[in-house]
């Protein structure tokens, strides 16, 4: 029985037998592909909120903070989950526009540390070139992904992102010390709560699991929620934070700066990789940035693309992906000291707007279901 | 041009004379006589019908005829009891006869008869069947298409002799058709990657269509995408798993390749040793060259970027070995690697255009001095020439044509990109590439699926698993059609049970 069990396990077995399951399962392998590059985009985030701004307020208890922002995302997650229906209407498009200025924020922030980084790498290159070069090639590819390059392309490049993450930490155990993980509440269990609330805006980006790829794009589900679509949603919005979780750990474990010392976005960025006795994993480290943060900043263009061309048909991409673009890089441009600063008072309200921007979606799919009752 | 024609010879022979240019033409021959009692004439293109099966299957049983006729009995009795040849037919239309007629067709007129007679007796110099140019392979057949369209359709009923295998034969072109065949398994290959295709082709509104290779460039989706969306073969055992996997595939008369769509990135690294030979072979040989790919796209970018901008990052010891042997360099390392790629892309080039004799050792020899003399002389260094080596043979390890190609302008640009800005540059610019290569399509199916987006697949991209494992259709075919095996593939009898 065993061996018979075994026999049919290795046989190849299909889902599809029909053209009406083809066309249910490639829109759900659509869907899957813009979760994917989702929870990249949210990953992103959380990872640079805990370098950037965590970990200096936290220090050993930023892991904690990192576990604590699973309350904001179940939040979140539900209230997306449950406007989900609004996404087929008119008004779900109009009210997905909400999410724009989080696009924005988070394109401006990505699009700061890659520069940052680049300077770190090249330091002999010119500033205004280390932000224009990275925006104008995140513009060409959007542009010329045409209308679902970007989502495909983060699915061709996840396991290498994932391997490359895991080498960045997992690979740094010989570095960490498991006594740094003490005291466990560290700066007091206030402050570690009050920096998880500042980090709850990394997760706003849970609202794109649901939106995105509109209802109305070729190819797309037609109907939100799909059946049996709970499960998937939630796993695509936990894999970031549990990246997050891993990664705050890992900076607990190892403590590669002292809160305090004044650091550069690439010393912050490498400040792990630092640490390591091999220079092939600070290289590997150095290479999960250049490409993780580029596609983040590539997903965050091309999702405010597609919210804006759902509400808006007429707009061009190139215009389109140039209204989520541009604030960020001429920010990036004009205010390179002061951006990242003004940002962390920036970047936690995103989840004001992801949380009414959900409310929204919420009213608009009771109303949706009065309708169709009524019908 | 008249839609029709006449019934009066002499009215036939004037529209003939005109549309065939018969004055200043000495290919088109006529031949006029007289049978069952009524002028004929008989056209041929000189050269391109047998004159020996002609007399005795056309003429001489036309002459010897005794009886008379006219009208539709003189057209009866000429098409169905007299001529002698197996494929006879009729036409109205005078342009489609005179079609018939330039593409070696004999053309019977008879005088009150509105109709053509085409009568196939055609026998022209063809090329004989013989191995593929540039798809050669150890283990696996070595027939190669050649240029008649019948020829090559004959090849694919050989390899499958099923009804299932249907071939329509239509035409491109606006002024002057070629002969294109649409072939597909019926059930297999879906309807809706047949309605396309066919829109596709009644859009290729050019004069002529000269070749398969200027088809696919009308009917592929995105003509300034980096790679091609038409997978064009020369073997027709290749074009049998293209129609057994669901897909297309055209024959152009006057064209050795087969197209085939929709395909995916894939297509273009495979080759058909990987399935002739054991799984383990066939999945080494495309890890091989999946490696060779990443080396001829990425090593010399990546050399020139970590040298240029990121030393720190090498060892010491190749950062002295590299320093070392740039010391008597005079240009600088981004202008050496241009110059290296520019003159192995000139040489490549130069090769395949020289005469055969020459072809093979002038590479050799070219390549041999000009590095030796290019070293002596201080332009490039050993260790460049070693980097460009290298990538120039990861893309000859690349099984097809068009990839190789886009595999060297893609390594010009990450070259580009990484000799102006280091490692970020190669990763933005790769990322770039990566996108545009997952945004494409081939008649509208994504084309890095099955991977990306996910679709049910056999595993057979990079690593092939064995033979019994592959029991689906590809994702390209009719989602109504059987798997390729019901159960289990490998039903061995046990030993020793009652046998």
């Amino acid at each position: 029985m065993i061996t018979a069990w075994f026999r049919r396990a290795r046989q190849t077995r299909t889902p599809v037998h029909s053209p009406s399951e083809a066309q249910r399962y490639n829109a759900r392998a659509m869907l899957g592909a813009y979760r994917t590059l989702g929870a990249l985009q949210i990953g992103a985030q959380l990872v640079l909120w805990i370098t950037f701004y965590a970990y200096d307020q936290t220090v050993q208890t930023t892991w904690q903070a990192a576990v604590m922002l699973l309350v904001p995302l179940a939040a979140l997650w539900a209230l997306w989950n449950a406007g989900a229906p609004a996404m087929q209407t008119r008004a779900g498009a109009l009210i997905g526009l909400a999410l724009l200025p989080c696009l924005m924020a988070d394109a401006a922030f990505l699009l700061r540390v890659i520069a940052g980084h680049i300077q770190q790498l090249i330091p002999e290159y010119p500033l205004r070139a280390d932000e224009i070069v990275p925006a104008a090639l995140c513009l060409l590819t959007v542009v010329f992904s045409r209308r679902n390059g970007v989502a495909y392309g983060a699915v061709a490049l996840r396991w290498l992102l994932a391997a490359l993450f895991l080498l960045s930490t997992v690979l740094l155990s010989a570095n960490g010390v498991g006594a740094r993980l003490w005291p466990f509440w560290g700066q007091g269990i206030s402050k570690t709560a009050l920096t998880a609330l500042s980090g709850a805006g990394s997760l706003w980006g849970v609202g794109l699991l649901f939106v995105l790829p509109p209802c109305g794009m070729p190819g797309a589900p037609k109907r939100r929620p799909l059946p049996g679509d709970a499960p998937r949603s939630a796993f695509w919005a936990v894999l970031p934070w549990l990246a997050g979780v891993l990664w705050a750990l890992w900076y607990a474990l190892v403590r590669p700066w002292q809160s305090g010392d004044v650091l550069t976005i690439g010393e912050r960025l490498t400040g792990l990789a630092r640490h390591s006795s091999s220079i092939v994993l600070f290289e590997l480290s150095s290479l999960m940035w250049l490409i993780w943060l580029p596609l983040a900043l590539a997903g965050c263009v091309t999702s405010g693309d597609k919210l804006l061309r759902a509400a808006l048909p007429k707009l061009p991409c190139p215009v389109a992906s140039l209204i989520v673009l541009l604030p960020g890089t001429i920010a990036s441009l004009l205010w390179p000291d002061e951006l990242l600063g003004a940002l962390r008072l920036v970047l936690p309200w995103r989840a004001a707007l992801s949380l009414l921007a959900g409310v929204g979606m919420l009213i608009a799919a009771k109303r949706t279901g009065k309708g169709g009752s009524a019908a | 041009m008249q839609p029709t024609f006449s019934r009066s010879l002499k009215r036939n022979l004037e529209l003939m004379e005109t549309q065939l240019n018969l004055d200043k033409n000495d290919d088109i021959v006529t031949r006029e006589f007289t049978a069952l009692g009524r002028d004929c004439a008989l056209f041929y293109v000189e050269g391109m019908s047998s004159g020996e099966q002609m007399a005795d299957f056309i003429l001489r049983p036309l002459l010897r005829a005794p009886m008379e006729a006219s009208g539709g009995q003189a057209l009866e009795l000429v098409t169905r009891r007299l001529l002698e040849a197996s494929e006879v037919k009729t036409e109205k239309e005078p342009h489609a006869a005179l079609q018939e007629l330039m593409r070696g067709q004999c053309l019977l007129l008879v005088d009150t008869v509105d109709e053509s007679v085409l009568i196939d007796m055609r026998s022209y110099v063809r090329r004989a069947v013989s191995t593929p140019q540039t798809e050669s392979v150890v283990i696996g057949p070595h027939e190669a298409f050649t240029e008649p369209l019948r020829d090559n359709l004959t090849l694919l009923h050989k390899m499958l002799p099923t009804p299932q295998l249907i071939c329509k034969v239509r035409e491109v072109g606006t002024q002057i058709s070629t002969q294109v065949a649409v072939c597909y398994l019926d059930g297999i290959c879906p309807q809706e990657t047949l309605e396309e295709l066919e829109r596709r082709l009644d859009g290729a509104a050019l004069d002529y269509v000269l070749t398969s290779g200027v088809l696919a460039q009308l009917i592929e989706d995105d003509p300034f995408a980096p790679l091609p969306q038409v997978v064009s073969s020369e073997r027709p055992d290749r074009a049998v798993s293209f129609l057994l996997e669901g897909q297309a595939v055209l024959l152009v008369d006057g064209s050795p390749r087969c197209l085939a769509m929709p395909m995916g990135l894939w297509h273009l690294f495979h080759a058909p040793d990987d399935t002739y030979m054991r799984w383990q072979y066939g999945t080494f040989m495309r890890l091989i060259r999946a490696v060779g790919a990443a080396v001829a796209l990425l090593l010399p970018a990546l050399f020139v970027s970590m040298v240029i901008f990121h030393p720190i990052s090498l060892p010491m010891s190749l950062l002295t070995n590299i320093i070392q042997s740039r010391s008597i360099v005079s240009i600088s390392l981004f202008g050496e690697a241009m110059l290296m790629l520019a003159v192995f892309n000139l040489i490549n080039e130069a090769g395949t255009r020289i005469p055969g004799l020459m072809g093979s050792s002038f590479g050799l020899v070219s390549a041999l001095i000009l590095g030796t003399a290019a070293v002596d002389a201080g332009l490039v260094s050993p260790l460049l020439i070693i980097v460009v080596a290298l990538s120039g043979l990861g893309g000859y390890a690349l099984p097809n044509y068009s990839l190789s190609f886009a595999f060297r302008m893609g390594q010009m640009l990450l070259l580009i990109a990484g000799g102006l800005m280091g490692l970020p540059g190669v990763c933005l610019t790769l990322l770039l590439l990566v996108a545009r290569i997952a945004g494409m399509e081939s008649l509208g199916r994504p084309y890095l699926a099955p991977r990306s987006p996910a679709r049910p697949r056999n595993p057979d991209l990079l690593i092939r698993a064995p033979l019994f494992r592959q029991r689906l259709r590809a994702y390209l075919a009719n989602p109504d059609a059987s798997p390729r095996a019901q159960g289990r593939m490998r039903r061995l009898h046990k030993r020793g049970r009652g046998e």
